[in-house]
Formats: structure tokens, C-alpha cells, sequence
């Protein structure tokens, strides 16, 4: 019930902004090609739906590929940091200094290495997405309760046992957070590969439509790129309080008081 | 316990320490004590005399700077086997149902956890956690975990179970039923207790004997023997001789 309730209000946000959005052309007499109101994006949807989806497909499965990639590689990185301080002082720095980089200026370097095509998003969104995941991951593992090493250490764990047995499991819930925020950017990645080095894609569908100043497939495949991000972000988040329940003990009390 | 022999014996134990702010801390001077096999021995003083230090000696946690602790006759360097712990907060790991709790020590030691199965059941029933085995420790409430927690102190019979002030965040009454739980736990495990505790009434209810730690620097300025018959009930609580022990332990602590 309180799940139906969830989604039926986001659904409503969602709506609303599209009534609103309709409302502001209407009202404004906003012209075609500089803002379509909703009812002729969906037009274009629907007049289009075979293309779009083709697209749509192609975009979503190289930011699924980008984020699979991304976490196993920023959990790994995670790990490796959060276990040895000389990996964390060798490493956390460099990374963190290299998370500031604009990633899509490596897509050029990327084209020049494998071509266009799939390649250079797919690395792009991996670039972007390790990130969140590795620092999430170490946040869990280095903020262990001093009490728990302790109820540990006297009954003689070794620290890789402490890692495993604590570390790790008090991990989970950091790193199923991290994986919002990286599906984010796995997304964010290859909509700016496609836009820049690739032949297919929402993102390529979006440069063409405003080449050609098609703005209703524009915004289309804008409200797509949007609607995949929701719900992207809705299933991340209840992935999340499914797999560590004891993470959101608070809530759930509070909830129910 | 004519002839019993010593579990510990803690020689010009004494414990200096460089404080956060550079300061040197005296936090216990010229502890000498023996601790014997089966007692239980409750620790007690004002906040701050180092109870705590005392007991992380004891559990090989910390190495005095002066002295030595001897453990079933060797000198420590380290926690040794054999020793069970309980801390104020119950510490278990919340991802880990209630069973898996008390089976940690286990895995830790590359135990096979098949084996104590049925010794955590028993473990639970004692101390009448019997069904809650499946149940997620954080859905417990707080004197529950707590009996998991000794629980999981005694599921590889450890020779010393070291108590520091368990039942400190409880409720009162919650309290005064898991003495009752770990006078139960002593008679049936006949092992070593050692209990650090503020609470006079605590000590006075479960220990064989109670020495009296002096403010910081710690140091043993009593003992004393409380020859209360065993098994206690609730009711000797409220009887005259005990009530007695408690208000000299007071005065003591007061002097």
C-alpha cells in the first residue's frame, strides 16, 4: 500500500509538470521551434515510436553496460582503498583529482582509440560512474565502530577477518546507494558519447532533431531520457532497502510511530 | 574455594597513558588481585577510576605499562583464548540475524559452525531467547540483545566471562531480570565471572566477592566477601543483610 502510494506520487509529480509545462506554451503562444508543448512531443512519440524505441534500446543498454562496468570497478577500487592506508594514500588523491576532469573531454581520445560507436560512451559513463560507487564504498569501511574492532579483537579476529565479517557487510548499504548516484552517471556518459561519437542513441537523436530544428522529437527524446531516469532511480532506491533492511531501521520506526 | 587455583593474578599492575591533549593519565597505580577459578568478582567505583582499563587488561585489550597480568599462568600479550566479553552496548552486527550473532565467535576461531548449533539453541533458551533465533538482532529490544550478546560470550565456553557494566543501559527492571539470567549462566557454566559495574546493587546481588577501586589513579582499596546464600532471589534484595553490604560498599566508595 505505502509502495503504491510512492509511485502513484511520483507518477503525480510527473504529471504535474507536464500540465504546467502545456499551460506556460498555451498561455505564452510559445512558438513550435523554440518550445512544443507536450500534447506534440507526444504526437511525435507516437508518430515516431518504432525509431524512438529503437534508440531508446541502445542508450539503455549501454548505460546498463557502463554502470555494471562502473560499480564492479569502483567496488573493487573501493575495497582496495578501504583495506590498505598505502592504497588509500596512493590512490585517493589521484582519484579524486581525476573525478574533477570533465569526462567528455576523454570521448575524443576514446573515438581516436576505438572508433565511433558504442565504445567511447560506454567508457565515458564507466569514467563517471566508478567514482561515487569506490567513495561510497570506502566511507563504509573506514567509519567501522571503534567498538566493534574492539568485540572483535578480543575474540582474536585477525583484520582481514574484521574486513570481512564487519567491513564489508556495513559496506553493502553504502554501495547500493552509490548505485543512484552511478546510474546517473552511466547515463549522463553515454547520452554525451552519443551526441559526440556515435551513430545511434537518444543523444544522436537529439543532435539530429535540432540540427534540423525538429524540436517536438527534441523534447521527446528529452521527456525519455527523463522517464528513464526516474525510473532508474526509483528501482535503485528500492533495491536498496531490500538488500539492507537494517540500514533503515530508523525509518521504518519512525514510520510506523 | 579452599585450594582453588587462580584464574588471574594481576602483580603491580599500574597503567600510564599519553592523553589526547599530551597530558600523561594515571589511570590505575599497584592493582595486586587474584582472580580464582568459578568466582565471580565484581569490580566497582566512581566513574572515571578506570574500571574499564582494568577490564581491557584483563582481556589482553591493552598491556599495562608497569606489572603483569597473569592469565591460567601465563603472562599476557594480547586477548588469549578462553575469554568471553560483554560490553555495555551489546554490539551486534545488525545485518546478522540473532543466531549467526551468537555463532560469530565460531567463525572467527574456523570453527565448524554445524557443531554449535545445537549449543546456541541451548545458549538462547537459557537465557529465553528460545524462537528468536531467525529474528533480524535489530528488531530486538534493548534487553534482548543484550542476552544475545551473552549469548554469544559463552558459545565457545570461554574460562572468563568479562562483564563491562552489561546491563548499564537497560531499564531497571530489565535489569534485575538478566541478573537473575547470568546467576543462572554462572551456575550452570561454573565459569569465571568478572563484572565492572557502578551499580552497588548489582554487585552486591551477583558477586562471590567485591573489590573497591579508588578515583583515578585506580587503585584496590577493599575487598570484601558478600556471603549471601546462592542461588539469590529478587526478594534478598530488600532484606536487611543485604541492604547492609550495599550501604558499606557506599561508605567505601565514599570515604
Amino acid at each position: 500500500m505505502k509502495k503504491l502510494t510512492y509511485l502513484f506520487e511520483s507518477v503525480a509529480g510527473l504529471v504535474i509538470a507536464f500540465v504546467l509545462w502545456e499551460a506556460v506554451v498555451r498561455i505564452f503562444g510559445v512558438p513550435k521551434f523554440i518550445l512544443p508543448a507536450p500534447s506534440a512531443v507526444f504526437a511525435v512519440m507516437a508518430d515516431k515510436a518504432g525509431l524512438l524505441l529503437h534508440h531508446t534500446a541502445v542508450t539503455l543498454g549501454g548505460t546498463l553496460a557502463s554502470l555494471v562496468i562502473g560499480a564492479l570497478v569502483g567496488l573493487l577500487i573501493g575495497l582496495l582503498i578501504g583495506y590498505s592506508p598505502t592504497a588509500s594514500r596512493l590512490l585517493f588523491p589521484l582519484l579524486g583529482g581525476f573525478h574533477a576532469l570533465p569526462m567528455s573531454a576523454f570521448i575524443p581520445i576514446f573515438t581516436v582509440w576505438f572508433g565511433l560507436g558504442a565504445m567511447p560512451k560506454v567508457l565515458a559513463g564507466v569514467l563517471i560512474a566508478f567514482f561515487p560507487v569506490a567513495v561510497n564504498v570506502v566511507t563504509g569501511l573506514r567509519t567501522i565502530e571503534p567498538e566493534f574492532w574492539e568485540m572483535m579483537r578480543a575474540l582474536r579476529a585477525s583484520k582481514i577477518q574484521v574486513f570481512v565479517k564487519v567491513g564489508v557487510p556495513r559496506a553493502v548499504p553504502y554501495f547500493f546507494a552509490s548505485l543512484k548516484v552511478a546510474a546517473a552517471g552511466a547515463f549522463i556518459g553515454n547520452v554525451v558519447g552519443e551526441m559526440l561519437a556515435s551513430g545511434a542513441g537518444l543523444g544522436y537523436v537529439l543532435l539530429l532533431a535540432t540540427g534540423t530544428l525538429e524540436m517536438p522529437l527534441a523534447f521527446a527524446a528529452l521527456t525519455i531520457l527523463l522517464v528513464l531516469g526516474i525510473v532508474m532511480f526509483l528501482a535503485f532506491d528500492a533495491l536498496e532497502r531490500r538488500v539492507a533492511p537494517w540500514a533503515y531501521r530508523g525509518e521504518e520506526r519512525t514510520t510506523a510511530a | 574455594m579452599v585450594g582453588a587455583e587462580d584464574l588471574y593474578q594481576l602483580r603491580d599492575v599500574g597503567l600510564r597513558y599519553r592523553g589526547a591533549d599530551g597530558q600523561v593519565v594515571e589511570a590505575l597505580r599497584r592493582i595486586d588481585c587474584n582472580v580464582r577459578r568459578g568466582e565471580f568478582i565484581a569490580f566497582i567505583g566512581p566513574s572515571g577510576c578506570g574500571k574499564t582499563t582494568l577490564l581491557k587488561l584483563l582481556s589482553g585489550l591493552l598491556a599495562p605499562s608497569r606489572g603483569e597480568v597473569r592469565f591460567a599462568g601465563r603472562a599476557l600479550d594480547g586477548p588469549p583464548e578462553g575469554i568471553g566479553m560483554a560490553f555495555q552496548d551489546p554490539l551486534l552486527l545488525p545485518w546478522r540475524n540473532v543466531i549467526d550473532n551468537v555463532l560469530l565467535p565460531i567463525e572467527v576461531l574456523r570453527l565448524p559452525r554445524s557443531k554449535f548449533f545445537a549449543k546456541a539453541h541451548e545458549l538462547l533458551a537459557v537465557v529465553g531467547l528460545a524462537g528468536f533465533e531467525r529474528k533480524a538482532s535489530w528488531q530486538l529490544s534493548g534487553g534482548m540483545r543484550q542476552r544475545a550478546s551473552l549469548c554469544r560470550a559463552l558459545i565457545n565456553d570461554p574460562q572468563v566471562l568479562l562483564l563491562d557494566e552489561p546491563f548499564g543501559a537497560l531499564d531497571a527492571f530489565t535489569r534485575e531480570e538478566l541478573w537473575l539470567v547470568l546467576q543462572d549462566l554462572h551456575r550452570r557454566t561454573r565459569g569465571t565471572m568478572i563484572l565492572i559495574t557502578h551499580q552497588l546493587h548489582e554487585a552486591v546481588f551477583l558477586a562471590d566477592r567485591v573489590a573497591v577501586l579508588s578515583r583515578r589513579p585506580g587503585q584496590l582499596v577493599h575487598e570484601v566477601e558478600i556471603d549471601l546464600p546462592k542461588p539469590r532471589t529478587r526478594d534478598l534484595a530488600y532484606s536487611a543483610r543485604f541492604i547492609a553490604h550495599v550501604d558499606a560498599l557506599r561508605r567505601m566508595i565514599d570515604h
